[in-house]
């Protein structure tokens, strides 16, 4: 059994990493934040940040850092942090970073069906199954409605969308309201649980792969049948 | 006696998907003396009159407000026959954000606090939805075998465009105002009802 004190403990570690997670995504939209890592050391903790320019979270000379180290400290309670940012290493293919790249452009009034279609075709060209991006609001100053772009194969059930899937959320305040911009990529170089392939057989060897216990299945048949 | 539908425009501005939604109920109604546009514009009255008597001031000055029944989709009460024996109906003309926001509720019924406020459902209709729903109300004395769907979906060539409001069904088919599929999809809405709108004659039926 496991005590309250331990569920506590690592129901607290994962509020902070979400809190430090939404904080960081609501301050480093411009940065294209792609995520974060909390890691405990003996001494206190590390944070590794991801965003698509690095740049911007290490400022100059580290004065974003210096500052993030001491708002971690009294915000959060993360004593002795150390930070690392890196950048990631496919942006093309995280979801996040499109998300944040389609918010960027909807604020600049860039029109959402052009943009929306670009970033899909990045995507795809960047090697993913498939893609799904959908923006929704007063999409041209009108009545609210969703609009769903899609391409190539995407998983929404099971628990291939564990590992395959990656979603992200973003939003983009605009003049005429909210709107809402959601990105689901399927990555590449995963192996569904469908996946089949077709193997090359010669005719010769056709007559050596085929079953032979195939009677054993028919007394498994009979024992059905009486009971 | 036949209560008189009344569309109170709310938005700050008539734009085309407004327009073929308040020519949708006009067609829906098909009486001119039955539905009124108020607090029009002035530079629209030409193109409203078509479908409807045009007022440029609020219902709430035109009629006394005990002879008023609101919808608005935050009331407690239902929408019942009875309800239609006062003499105005009013529905806000307003595109609605989704999730709603409860602008009705703001901008009508909470400057009119002696007038009836009724709720059609927890469905938040389109416009001419809501008139097909009061019309049917009318002809059928109550709600019996009436149909309506949650949301719309249009295909397209990348995906689908989804529309989350409700829409009655009328022949197995959500009733969408003529020309919106067009006008969504393309931008553009049918060059004989472009024509109709911007004409001047009055429609017969």
């Amino acid at each position: 059994m496991t005590g309250p004190r331990v569920k506590s403990y690592f129901i607290d570690y994962s509020m902070k990493r979400v809190m430090l997670d939404e904080f960081l995504a609501n301050y480093f939209k411009d940065a294209g934040y792609a995520g974060v890592e909390l890691y405990k050391t003996p001494t206190g903790y590390r944070v590794v940040i991801y965003a698509e320019y690095p740049g911007r979270i290490i400022g100059r000379r580290g004065s974003v850092i210096r500052k993030l180290t001491t708002v971690f400290q009294t915000r959060f309670g993360l004593e002795n942090t150390d930070i690392t940012v890196s950048s990631v290493p496919d942006p093309d293919l995280n979801a996040r970073v499109v998300a944040f790249r389609i918010v960027r452009a909807l604020e600049k009034e860039i029109p959402y069906r052009r943009v929306a279609l670009a970033m899909l075709r990045r995507i795809m060209e960047a090697g993913a199954v498939g893609a799904e991006i959908i923006i929704s609001g007063k999409l041209r100053s009108e009545r609210a409605r969703y609009e769903k772009l899609k391409a190539g194969r995407i998983y929404k059930a099971g628990e291939v969308v564990e590992y395959m899937v990656d979603r992200a959320v973003g939003k983009a305040l605009l003049k005429r309201g909210v709107y809402g911009i959601e990105v689901v990529i399927v990555k590449p170089n995963v192996r569904p649980p469908d996946y089949i392939e077709i193997k090359n057989v010669k005719p010769e060897e056709l007559e050596s792969l085929k079953p032979q216990g195939s009677e054993e299945s028919g007394v498994g048949g009979e024992e059905v049948n009486e009971a | 006696m036949k209560p008189i539908i009344v569309i109170e425009h709310l938005e700050p501005e008539i734009g085309l998907w407004l327009l073929l939604e308040y020519r949708h109920a006009g067609l829906i109604v098909g009486d001119r003396d039955m539905l009124w546009f108020t607090n029009i514009p002035a530079r629209y009255k030409k193109i409203l009159y078509k479908y409807g008597r045009v007022y440029d001031k609020s219902i709430l000055e035109l009629v006394p407000q005990e002879k008023i029944v609101i919808l608005d989709p935050q009331a407690e009460k239902s929408l019942t026959y009875d309800d239609l024996l006062s003499k105005y109906l009013v529905i806000g003309g307003i595109l609605g954000d989704y999730p709603p926001r409860g602008r009705t509720r703001e901008l009508l019924s909470s400057r009119a606090p002696r007038a009836l406020k009724r709720n059609i459902g927890d469905g938040q209709y389109s416009i001419d939805g809501a008139v097909y729903y009061v019309v049917y109300l009318w002809k059928h004395s109550s709600m019996n075998g009436f149909k309506y769907v949650d949301g719309v979906k249009i295909n397209t060539n990348e995906g689908h465009i989804f529309l989350p409001f409700r829409y009655p069904i009328q022949d197995d088919k959500p009733l969408l105002a003529p020309g919106l599929k067009e006008y969504i999809l393309s931008k553009r809405i049918p060059d004989h009802i472009l024509k109709e709108i911007l004409s001047d004659e009055i429609i017969e039926d």
